[in-house]
């Protein structure tokens, strides 16, 4: 169960999976921070992984403080420190195109975030 | 138990630099002190620079986010959020050792090998002759006592730029500046450009001096650029161990660890100092003909008010510190070079009025985890990843502390708790007036437009907690009378004969510029009159 959540969470933040390694040292570090516990939403979207995007966007907006955020930038931290991941959390060379993709990704946020916020309302 | 002249309490910047004159002397010299420090992490972090580390290295984990990934969680912004995990042990048995009840003033103290100063960010500043004698500090003892401790600490920096009448002033004997890096240059460049509209709204702009070498010094060697400043030293960087270790090769030096000071008692012609064994909690004695207080300004209130039994508040000074996230267009979606330094790459003066100087300080953050970055930003993890990845390379932090001086609502005092193992507590009363709020935020809007000015954007201002900025002074202040709780112009506390206070306890205003090179001045000048 854990395992799979630790996959879920590596694949919706690198957009791949991610290997056995770094989702041991989640949950080693999950368990350290106590962050081992479920609640309505992280259950939910162990049920229905492909709502993560869009739930996630809508918490980070309006309870960025949440189980559901803390787990995932939890994963984050620990893929920020892995050698396999870490170029995807350097800074890099990149074109002024690169520029368009990010306001591209900005408004696909927002519109995710408001699918996220109607989405919430029906977490139980 | 009288074998010494003097007792030295504390090994931060203050401590080490009294103890340093006053072994140099010839004194005989104990300094005592708790001494945590790193054992974790002290040659297990390789010499490599941090993208190297970030890309190659399977522990990097360790003191990136701690052993067991303990600083990996969702942390609010406070003090102390800054010290990374081989840095932790600056904090280590704070708890246990001094209660506290402080309400909303935020204070960090430490009871490590060499105090709060073994993190230090290294920046120095000399203080013009009106903010030392706003101070009451005296100006020609203290223009030698500068230079005294630029050469024994080493400083690099600029003496030709906007900035070195407000950082190094006379100071002979400096090294050449830092590098900065691509980002700051671009800055530098557009301040240059603009120089004459920033300078007539009171702001200069320029390169910081650091207590990090840039040329060889004694067994020392200049910083290798690896911009791991954060995590660990390379002996570039001056620490108070650094300069222990040296006073351990003279006879006349002791140094004993483990060693929690309560309080003192004067006798005839020896004071005796009671503390505590943190190993066991036994309790064991000193005594020597002089002692000299250098627990850090907190550290040094409370052995003092235990020592005189008193109840009375003392003042409390320290600088209020907001920091502003900005972003820097141009330089959007670049790469950065991997030989740089993580520490203050620019510094701004606003100088209102003479003594009247507010300091902001400007870092990149590259060296310091993304996922922290991430948290604070209203989208989605993956999201957010992709977009700071684009932005990094042109993201910077400012920092910007305002001078402090007396005034209403700052207060300290010690009070009983039981459960402490002094029995009693620290307690502070610390609020800003309305009119020193107004002021900081005028100040800071100022500052925030200077900002845009030269091309750094701010996206958000950052109000962290009061006592953040981690610069305490004034509880003691100096007096020329003998009241009681004030210091003699010496550094001696009145209502003794033998006991001295040589860090920033006397000071009676405390400037915006990083405090610690003024502190070790003082300590130096202190110890000075404590021979005689």
């Amino acid at each position: 169960m854990f395992g799979d959540e630790a996959a879920a969470y590596g694949r919706y933040v690198m957009g791949f999976e991610i290997d056995a390694a770094a989702r041991d040292a989640y949950e080693r570090a999950a368990r350290t921070l106590g962050y081992d516990a479920s609640d309505a939403m992280t259950r939910f979207v162990q049920r229905h992984p492909w709502t993560l995007p869009a739930l996630d966007a809508a918490l980070a907006l309006t309870r960025p403080d949440t189980l559901l955020r803390k787990k995932l930038l939890l994963m984050a931290a620990v893929l920020e420190t892995r050698p396999e991941y870490s170029a995807a959390f350097l800074p890099r060379d990149r074109s002024w195109l690169a520029a368009t993709g990010v306001a591209v990704s900005i408004l696909r946020a927002g519109l995710l975030a408001v699918f996220g916020l109607i989405l919430a309302r029906f977490v139980r | 138990m009288n074998d010494f002249d003097c007792i030295v309490v504390g090994s931060g910047a203050a401590g080490t630099m009294a103890a340093q004159t006053l072994v140099e002397a010839g004194a005989r010299v104990l300094m005592l002190d708790v001494g945590r420090s790193d054992t974790r992490f002290a040659g297990t972090i390789p010499q490599k620079t941090f993208v190297e580390i970030r890309r190659s290295e399977e522990d990097q984990y360790r003191y990136f986010l701690g052993e067991s990934f303990d600083c990996a969680g969702y942390a609010t912004i406070g003090t102390g959020a800054q010290l990374t995990p081989p840095r932790r042990f600056i904090v280590d048995c704070v708890d246990e050792l001094l209660a506290r009840r402080t309400g909303a003033f935020s204070p960090l103290e430490s009871l490590a090998l060499g105090g709060l100063a073994a993190g230090w960010g290294l920046m120095c500043a000399v203080y013009s002759p009106e903010e030392l004698e706003r101070a009451s500090l005296p100006a020609a003892a203290m223009r030698g006592a500068y230079q005294t401790i630029g050469d024994r600490i080493g400083i690099s920096g600029s003496d030709a730029d906007d900035a070195a009448p407000y950082t190094v002033r006379q100071l002979g004997g400096i090294q050449p500046p830092l590098p900065i890096d691509p980002t700051a240059a671009y800055l530098e460049g557009r301040y240059r450009r603009r120089r004459a509209r920033v300078n007539a709204r009171g702001y200069v702009l320029g390169r910081p001096a650091m207590a990090l070498l840039t040329q060889p010094k004694a067994d020392r060697s200049p910083s290798a650029l690896r911009d791991m400043d954060f995590y660990c030293d390379d002996g570039a960087a001056w620490r108070p161990a650094w300069t222990i270790a040296q006073l351990q090769r003279h006879a006349n030096f002791a140094y004993a660890g483990n060693v929690f000071v309560t309080h003192f008692a004067e006798g005839e012609d020896v004071v005796t100092v009671a503390a505590l064994d943190v190993r066991d909690r036994s309790r064991v004695q000193y005594a020597a003909r002089r002692v000299v207080l250098a627990a850090g300004v907190l550290g040094s209130a409370r052995i003092v008010l235990r020592s005189l039994q008193s109840a009375l508040r003392l003042p409390l000074l320290c600088n209020d510190y907001t920091y502003v996230p900005c972003v820097v267009a141009p330089r959007l979606g670049r790469s950065m070079p991997e030989r740089t330094h993580s520490l203050t790459q620019l510094v701004l003066f606003n100088e209102r009025a003479a003594g009247d100087v507010a300091v902001g300080t400007i870092f990149s953050y590259r060296s310091l985890l993304l996922f922290r970055l991430l948290r604070e930003m209203p989208l989605g993890v993956r999201d957010a990843r992709s977009l700071m990845q684009y932005l990094l390379s042109g993201f910077i932090v400012a920092g910007f502390d305002h001078p402090q001086e007396r005034s209403d609502g700052k207060h300290l005092w010690i009070e009983p708790d039981a459960a402490s193992p002094t029995a009693d507590r620290l307690a502070i009363d610390y609020a800003l007036t309305q009119a020193e709020r107004q002021d900081h935020h005028q100040r800071e809007t100022e500052f925030a437009g200077i900002l845009a000015s030269i091309g750094a954007w701010p996206i958000r201002r950052v109000h962290p907690p009061l006592g953040s900025s981690i610069h305490y002074a004034g509880t003691l202040p100096f007096a020329g009378d003998e009241r009681p709780l004030t210091l003699a112009p010496n550094g001696r506390l009145h209502g003794t004969r033998s006991v001295f206070v040589a860090d920033a306890s006397g000071f009676t205003f405390l400037p915006a510029k990083p405090v610690t090179l003024s502190l070790m001045a003082n300590a130096h000048r202190v110890a000075g009159h404590a021979l005689h």
